[in-house]
């Protein structure tokens, strides 16, 4: 008997037309698997950098196009399409052109130092003293998300997703720093939060989202490189300043508009393989790094590192977004076969814990080390004790055991504020918070998003004593100088500070 | 005379299962390939991985071969119940209660996915019933999300020694020998079930012709129901199985799994019990090797791009599978 539907016979024969329906679907799972790439993202930063364009908003890059004020051409042009746009090309060194910019059709006033310009109006000189207004028509001091009683910043982070971070925990301690400091300028602090589901492209939708419908100063990346990346890159084109967590420096460094309030994974590198020749036994040493393109620096940085420090890589490989239990069985292996003894690793809790688990399970339980901000956290010991044991990861805030010493209004300001124990999730966001207050306490009252850039680039440093210090310039945007140093000790499951604000072994 | 000819009378002799003795000696050939360049810990892992997308398969395979749907919610099944699991033994209740718990929280899922959303669409076509099995997934995705919060958690395994047996210096955990256990037993009794008793072939007779089984008096509602319950309990074997392995977080089976799962099946027949787990296996060394070769070194996602070959090639050769017969 013959189905209507399918026109073939149900059951034990397979119909051909489901079966290349099937194939159909497994093909959608794997471009949506593509979808997680960067690459793919930047396209949808790209379509974001052309509205910018046309707003004459857009902050353009560092480095490729300054240089010499009234060159058009060089100032104008930017990756994501702000000369032709219209955004204005930012070169660090703007150096002073008597019209500072210029991108297709703009120009900035006043060249100075960063150059800038636009495309649909051209900016007056009223970027600043020592800028060309990076953004063209809008650059007059772009004051967009500043009423007279609200500043309304955005915050974005995975709490969904493969790489999610606790909702409740997050969603509490967002508002705890600003609430605690009741007002600045006379003005509550506002924070919109929207999850990017560890994903690059619904990253650059909610950021699109925060910027054109929340209308928000500026944008704040918690966590996730490649949706910081992108999310970064949309930012940069629509003149909106951008600050997170430091990840990668590739495509970042080529930002005006981005700054990383913590060590990049490039610079925790050379800390990292200090510790790890302190830490190591028998000198070899593995590296696990997760399989995306803005992270390929990382390796090539830590490779080299560890072999300066006299190390032997004996084992270096990347490891998918979302690994299949076969590729987490097989990397575990490898490690072990490779006799590597301390393992540093760069990719997301829930496959680290789960390799973590199944070298253990081998017999075969290596010091894991590695940079960033999630492995850190504790629900990383209290799920992957006793696989993770002794794990060393850098990290920009100290965690709960250190916090006192270091900000003793945090822990009372959460339970006063969340109205729960405080949680090392909390001391994130208040760092990221903190560090945010004394930036826009710099700029002033009268703060723009073109002010917020220079003040941070005029050399100034930030202590917050919670994230390590900030001292940023026009030709460097990764200002932050050390890291906590934190272990997994799983007596109690938790990770203890083990070093505050280290800089080197 | 031509080689074609040599073949003829071995042609002749098996008849349709030349094809899968063929198929069989060129798996064969490939792992004594592998074991002769030096990768036979990829063929341990693929064995160990095999297992649990074997487990896995044959949900999709008992729900195939008696509905003709694809389940896309077959891992959700499991990590609902893994879900159940934790919960029940973060309460204190003994192991093995928890287990059943997770069991028959699984088993509702199944009864309420039947209830509410196969059986409304009995008389769609199949792609549309497709589809519908990935909305039960992405619901149980959010639900997980919403009532477990998104946080990597792990459960206790059954059995906790990992040092009992080694193969080629790789330990294969008790609960792992579990796992190779669970799916030699589901499967002969999945077989036994579906060619012995008189309820399986009256799962077989309801799947190929509806129509007649009403009309000799089974109830073809009933069996489907039937169906999906057991498919969903097999997915908590799977998922009350394997997470303790691995730990856990929401989509767990879904994005560990489920794909390879899925390829497993594909290659087996999907129709096929123990093609299901011939599958895994084969899946399970593909990816080990396409990990481990240093010549996909600089590809990305060799895994994940070992998959696709697998299934494109298994497709073309021999698109009914290695075990699915001629039908």
């Amino acid at each position: 008997m013959h189905s209507p539907a399918t026109g073939c016979a149900r059951g034990a024969g397979c119909p051909r037309r489901v079966r290349l329906a099937v194939v159909l679907a497994l093909l959608s799972l794997l471009a949506a698997a593509c979808g997680q790439k960067a690459n793919v993202s930047s396209v949808a930063a790209g379509e974001g950098g052309l509205g910018g364009g046309t707003d004459g908003g857009a902050f353009g890059d560092l480095g490729d196009g300054g240089g010499s004020g009234g060159d058009s051409e060089s100032l104008g042009g930017g990756d994501l399409g702000s000369g032709d746009a219209g955004g204005g090309g930012g070169g660090t060194t703007g150096a002073g052109g008597a019209t500072g910019g210029g991108g297709a059709t703009g120009g900035g006033g006043a060249g100075g130092t960063t150059g800038g310009g636009g495309a649909t109006g051209g900016g007056s000189a009223a970027g600043g003293s020592t800028a060309g207004g990076g953004g063209g028509g809008a650059a007059a001091g772009n004051r967009t998300g500043i009423t007279d009683t609200v500043i309304k910043i955005g915050l974005h982070a995975p709490v969904t997703g493969a790489a999610a971070v606790p909702t409740e925990a997050f969603r509490r301690g967002v508002p705890v720093y600003w609430a605690h400091i009741k007002e600045l300028f006379g003005r509550k602090v506002e924070v919109v939060f929207e999850d990017d589901e560890f994903n690059p492209t619904t990253a650059v939708r909610v950021c699109r989202k925060m910027v054109e419908q929340d209308k928000v100063f500026m944008l704040i990346g918690a966590a996730g490189g490649d949706q910081i990346t992108a999310c970064a890159k949309y930012a940069n084109s629509v003149g909106v300043p951008y600050l997170s967590a430091g990840v990668n420096q590739a495509e970042l460094d080529k930002l005006r508009g981005y700054f990383a309030l913590s060590q990049s994974y490039l610079q925790q590198n050379s800390t990292l393989a200090q510790l790890a020749k302190k830490t190591t036994k028998n000198n070899k040493f593995g590296i696990v790094i997760q399989d995306t393109p803005a992270f390929r620096e990382t390796k090539v940085s830590i490779e080299g590192l560890a072999k300066q420090q006299g190390l032997e890589v004996v084992y270096s490989k990347f490891i998918s977004k979302q690994p299949s239990q076969s590729e987490i069985l097989t990397i575990s292996r490898e490690l072990q076969t490779s006799g590597a003894d301390v393992v540093y690793v760069l990719f997301s809790p829930t496959p680290f814990i789960s390799l973590a688990q199944q070298s253990n399970s081998q017999g075969y339980n290596p010091t894991y080390i590695g940079p960033g901000l999630s492995n850190g956290l504790n629900l990383v010991a209290q799920a992957g004790c006793p696989g993770v044991a002794g794990a060393k990861f850098l990290s920009p805030f100290p965690q709960l055991d250190a916090i006192d010493r270091l900000d003793p209004a945090y822990k009372s300001a959460y339970r006063t504020h969340a109205k729960a124990e405080p949680d090392d999730f909390g001391i994130a966001l208040w760092g990221i918070n903190k560090s945010i207050h004394q930036i826009m306490l710099a700029a002033g009252e009268g703060m723009s998003r073109q002010s917020i850039i220079q003040v941070m680039e005029s050399g100034r440093a930030f202590e917050s004593n919670v994230f390590p210090k900030q001292q940023y310039s026009a030709k460097n945007h990764f200002g932050a100088q050390s890291a906590h140093l934190l272990e997994a000790d799983c007596g109690s499951q938790t990770f203890k500070t083990i070093g505050t604000f280290v800089t080197g072994f | 005379m031509a080689p074609g000819d040599l073949l003829a009378p071995i042609k002749a002799r098996l008849g349709d299962r030349f094809a899968v003795v063929s198929g069989a000696l060129a798996v064969l050939a490939v792992v004594l390939f592998l074991f002769v360049i030096g990768q036979r810990e990829a063929i341990v892992l693929g064995l160990i991985a095999g297992a649990s997308y074997g487990l896995l398969g044959l949900g999709l395979v008992l729900v195939y071969k008696s509905s003709g749907v694809f389940n896309f919610a077959q891992g959700e099944f499991g990590t609902i119940a893994v879900f159940a699991l934790y919960l029940a033994t973060t309460q204190g209740i003994p192991y093995v209660l928890s287990v059943l718990i997770a069991l028959v929280v699984a088993g509702l899922l199944g009864l309420l996915t039947e209830r509410a959303v196969i059986r409304p669409l009995a008389s769609a076509p199949r792609v549309t019933l497709l589809v519908a099995t990935a909305g039960v997934s992405l619901l149980c995705i959010g639900l997980e999300f919403w009532i477990g919060r998104p946080e990597p958690r792990q459960v206790a395994p059954a059995l906790a020694r990992t040092d009992r047996v080694s193969v080629f210096g790789i330990f294969i955990s008790d609960q792992r020998l579990l796992i190779f256990a669970a799916i030699a037993v589901i499967a002969a009794a999945l077989a036994y079930f579906f060619s012995r008793t008189n309820l399986g072939l009256a799962v077989l007779a309801a799947s190929q012709e509806p129509t007649a089984t009403n009309l000799v008096g089974i109830s073809v509602g009933r069996i489907s129901t039937l169906v999906w319950v057991m498919a969903a309990v097999l997915g908590g074997v799977a998922g009350v199985l394997t997470a303790p392995l691995f730990g856990f977080a929401p989509a767990f089976l879904t994005s560990t799994a489920l794909v390879p799962a899925f390829t497993a099946a594909v290659i087996g027949g999907f129709i096929s019990l123990p093609g299901a787990f011939l599958g895994g296996v084969i899946v399970g060394i593909a990816q080990s090797v396409a990990s481990s070769l240093d010549l996909f070194e600089d590809v990305p996602g060799p895994q994940t791009a070992s998959l696709f070959v697998l299934l494109v090639l298994i497709l073309l050769v021999r698109p009914q599978g290695l075990l699915g017969g001629r039908k």
